[in-house]
């Protein structure tokens, strides 16, 4: 931002004299600001012009890009983590992204997009999604055991569906760490699971020959619907 | 044809030797990407990948020497601006950056200086652009796709699979798909893919996927309505993500009415956009639209 800019700005509020000059200064350090902070919103509300010619800036608010807090410690220093919600905090320390919603259907789907319409086509099928979760692109399963415990802590959760689809993540190791977890944690609530794309078929065999009680699904649509109908008989 | 990439697209890996760029890049080379060279700042002079492909200090320096035209970046967030911005000062067309979780301030320069340049870019944050069997520029699964005249354009990575996969089930294959990437400043837009894909005799049907958050959507879908003579069928993920939250993706968050689900697929359906309630029924919706 230039100067000539500040004061388009404020002549555009039709400010004079002292209101002017106090403007364009406020104007100019609030960029600065926004740029040396890497703030995704600037914002001062309310400024105030004062019966004998002044501008006060009352209130202020800030965000703040999280990619870049690497670079900005004083800020990323007063981070509270008291003030979020416990288990996102926790879900974050495994680099799971996390996000509790009302619904008591659970679900571990890789990739953010799919998993938001893994949560909508729940909800097309008449359930209610219990949160949000993706285990990126490198499910483990280590991965899937924390995701499990995640989604298990919301007391809410009646069925839990794992829907995968396999590209750089091979399924066979999803398949391996869904048994290996169902086991450890001895899960009582019916797991629905999903998996397409990179190994899907040995996937397929491994739950089979397993002998956990996995509910296999084909495609989203049987899936959503199987995991439903299991959140509503349990 | 097809759009972007093709078996003529002379390749550079920017940040070769670090393991995703290694992984990668086997993966690309196994594909039939044509990798001309990588860089990685220190390491130049030396080769990689079994001794296939050689390491240059800087993007000049491997555009002189390889001739190289599109490069993919797989460097670490902090840094991945600078080689957009690199890659663009040395003369690369077409850049894809894989890279997520970069600061919304560097991208806001770099996207000053490619426009200024004339560069492409694809992403950040996104699997890339795949030419099936000819070029693939991201990280993608190749096997998932089938050469055929639907080209894809999606704002996320799993769900642009999940698409393919539906279309291969109902005999759909495609030209050329691209992932847009999730942040809120990217590239290339969807719209811009539109155009391509419309002016790509080969194409003949398009598949767009978006998401909460932004107004790309919109933008691309009135775009059609008055310029687009292919049928376009999109899906929105995000109908049930709840407002102010950020839903994995950067980009992905209701800040506003005209931003959720909900209103994108409106406008879309005026725009004469077929529109997919759910996710499932994405393929079968392209089939219907081809007839």
């Amino acid at each position: 931002m230039k100067s000539f800019q500040a004061r388009k700005l404020a002549y555009g509020l039709g400010l004079k004299g002292d209101s002017f000059k106090e403007a364009c200064s406020i104007f100019m350090k609030m960029y600065l600001c926004y740029q040396s902070t890497d703030s995704s919103l600037t914002e001062i509300n309310p400024l105030i012009q004062t019966s004998d010619n002044h501008i006060i800036a009352l209130d202020s608010k800030f965000n703040f890009d999280g990619n870049a807090l690497f670079r900005q410690k004083e800020i990323s220093d007063m981070r509270d983590l008291s003030e979020e919600d416990e288990m996102e905090v926790e879900a974050g320390k495994f680099n799971l992204n996390y996000i509790k919603l009302d619904g008591n259907v659970g679900c571990m789907v890789n990739g953010a997009g799919l998993a938001m319409a893994t949560m909508d086509i729940i909800k097309l099928a008449g359930g209610d999604p219990a949160n949000f979760l993706d285990v990126g692109g490198t499910a483990s399963a280590e991965t899937v055991k924390n995701g499990f415990r995640i989604i298990l802590s919301d007391k809410n959760v009646k069925a839990i569906l794992i829907n995968i689809f396999g590209g750089i993540v091979r399924c066979d190791r999803v398949a391996n760490g869904v048994v290996q977890a169902v086991k450890e944690l001895g899960l009582e609530v019916p797991v629905v699971v999903r998996l397409e794309g990179t190994n899907a078929k040995e996937a397929q065999s491994i739950l089979k020959s397993s002998g956990v009680s996995i509910i296999p699904a084909k495609g989203m649509k049987d899936a959503a619907t199987k995991v439903v109908s299991a959140a509503l008989g349990s | 044809m097809s759009i972007l990439v093709n078996k003529n697209s002379r390749v550079l890996v920017q940040g070769i030797t670090g393991s995703e760029g290694q992984f990668h890049s086997t993966q690309m080379l196994e594909y039939g990407t044509n990798i001309v060279s990588g860089v990685t700042p220190g390491k130049g002079g030396k080769t990689t990948l079994n001794d296939r492909i050689p390491v240059f200090n800087t993007v000049e320096e491997a555009v002189e020497k390889t001739k190289a035209n599109t490069s993919i970046i797989f460097v670490p967030p902090s840094f991945a601006a600078e080689a957009i911005i690199e890659a663009s000062y040395a003369g690369i067309n077409l850049i894809v950056c894989i890279t997520e979780g970069l600061p919304v301030h560097d991208m806001l320069q770099a996207k000053r200086i490619i426009s200024r340049n004339g560069t492409r870019l694809i992403g950040p944050n996104c699997p890339g652009i795949i030419t099936v069997d000819e070029c693939k520029l991201g990280i993608m699964p190749g096997f998932i796709c089938k050469k055929g005249n639907i080209g894809v354009i999606s704002k996320s990575g799993t769900l642009t699979y999940e698409a393919i996969d539906q279309l291969v089930n109902v005999g759909l294959g495609q030209t050329t798909a691209i992932g847009i990437g999730g942040d809120p400043i990217i590239g290339t837009t969807m719209r811009d893919c539109l155009e391509l894909f419309e002016s790509d005799p080969e194409t003949a049907g398009v598949v767009i996927i978006g998401e909460i958050g932004g107004q790309m959507e919109i933008e691309a879908a009135r775009w059609a309505k008055s310029k687009m003579s292919k049928p376009v069928v999109g899906f929105i993920a995000g109908q049930t993500a709840p407002p102010g939250r950020r839903m994995g993706h950067a980009g992905a968050i209701v800040s506003g009415g005209d931003d959720t689900a909900e209103a994108k697929m409106q406008i879309l359906k005026e725009c004469g956009i077929g529109v997919a309630d759910s996710v499932a029924d994405i393929g079968q919706l392209m089939k219907n639209s081809m007839k």
